[in-house]
């Protein structure tokens, strides 16, 4: 893990373009602080003996040293990362859980499924998150600051925001728009970037553009079409991303 | 002319691996580039028709032609700076009607194991023999060295059942 208590993965495959939907993936996942990528099992073993990573991200097959046959090899580490296979061959699966991989996705790879996949490798490294993040509270997070500098819309200048206050912040391009009870402000941060800080303050991903203050939620409502709206304190509506309906079900006990 | 019965010429089954990674290709553009991850869906929904067909059995030489070229992009979309392609146009191809598929399993399998066994670009080429009698592909590396080549002839006609 690293010194912020997050995961260290690295990343293999040839596939140039399922390789960046990957890194993408990992960098959106609050269980992650370091990604790493390679795009052969030659350049993998480079990184893996120049740094410690909880978990490898491995795909199948790649050209020269595929990846079962390094999987292998890694056996003999003394402290191996926990490998993850990565494919497009579902038969490959029963391979896979002979050389004790921790799991197998099949590409493409949904955010939920790596969330799942990235669980195992924490609990592989020791680390074990809880299922339900901390409710926001009056007493600041012992994990992060509890405030925020937002550009003032009046005067210019910065204005501080408590976290516990912000119910929404909604992706607005490289930036965020916070939605607070006095005022929606810019803050000059991507999205994904909070997505990781706020996790612990119980703010949640429901939707590419917006992260949610559970705190703040009221109502879940399921629509026909199997997406969801998350309705807030003040009745302010939040599209929920069918692929996140589940999760968050779960998340609020809904 | 050839003959073939139609259970003997049936395409190879479609590539899961292929399908998935293909997939996997495009969502990778969805956010930096949505237009293309539109154009490689669209280039695979097009793959997948042409494939999944049974009727006719035989196409225009052109057809099937064109069936390779959307296999070339989609290899191309899957990995962006290692193949390279050389295709005869509509207007180089000989007017035959040839069996649905059989250019294009034997180009996939000459590309597909080449960039699935050997890492660094390929490049294909396609072409009609002068005498309009068969395909010959060759994949190569860009300088033409490692050179794998295959023969398609054409023209084959499919028995009646």
């Amino acid at each position: 893990m690293t010194e912020n208590g997050g995961l260290a993965i690295l990343a293999v495959d040839d596939e140039p373009r399922a390789l960046a939907d990957i890194r993408r993936l990992l960098e959106g996942s609050p269980r992650v602080d370091r990604v790493a990528t390679a795009t052969s099992a030659k350049e993998a073993l480079v990184y893996l003996s120049g740094g410690k990573y909880d978990g490898l991200l491995l795909d199948v097959h790649m050209p020269e040293i595929e990846g079962m046959a390094l999987a292998r090899l890694l056996r003999r580490f003394a402290d191996p990362p926990g490998v993850v296979f990565l494919t497009g061959h579902p038969d490959a699966a029963v391979e896979a859980f002979e050389v004790q991989a921790l799991d197998f996705i099949v590409k493409p790879v949904s955010s939920e499924r790596l969330e799942a996949a990235l669980e195992r490798v924490e609990e592989h490294a020791g680390r074990s998150v809880p299922a339900v993040p901390a409710a926001p509270s009056d007493e600041p997070a012992a994990t992060g600051p509890d405030v925020v500098a937002v550009d003032n819309p009046k005067g210019g200048g910065k204005r501080l925001v408590r976290l516990e206050q912000i119910q929404v912040a909604q992706a607005n391009g490289d930036y965020a728009r916070i939605h607070a009870p006095d005022g929606r402000f810019l803050l000059r941060t991507p999205l994904s970037q909070l997505e990781k800080d706020w996790a612990p303050v119980g703010f949640a991903r429901v939707h590419r553009a917006y992260l949610v203050n559970l705190g703040h939620a009221v109502e879940l409502r399921a629509l026909p079409n199997g997406t969801a709206v998350l309705v807030m304190r003040d009745g302010e509506e939040i599209p929920v991303a069918r692929r996140n309906v589940a999760a968050l079900r779960r998340r609020l006990n809904a | 002319m050839q003959q073939r019965s139609a259970t003997e010429r049936a395409p190879a089954p479609v590539s899961v691996h292929f399908v998935n990674n293909v997939l996997a290709a495009a969502a990778s553009y969805v956010d930096d580039d949505p237009d293309e991850a539109r154009d490689v869906l669209a280039e695979l929904s097009a793959f997948l028709s042409y494939r999944l067909r049974t009727e006719p059995l035989d196409v225009p030489l052109a057809q099937e032609l064109d069936h390779v070229g959307v296999y070339v992009r989609l290899q191309q979309a899957r990995f962006p700076d290692r193949v390279q392609a050389q295709l005869p146009g509509r207007r180089d191809a000989p007017d035959v009607r040839v069996l649905r598929s059989s250019v294009q399993d034997p180009v996939a399998q000459l590309l597909g194991g080449r960039l699935g066994e050997h890492p660094g670009p390929a490049r294909l080429v396609l072409r009609a023999l002068p005498d309009g009698s068969a395909l010959e592909a060759d994949v190569s590396k860009p300088d033409g060295g490692d050179l794998a080549r295959v023969h398609i002839p054409l023209g084959m006609e499919v028995a009646p059942t």
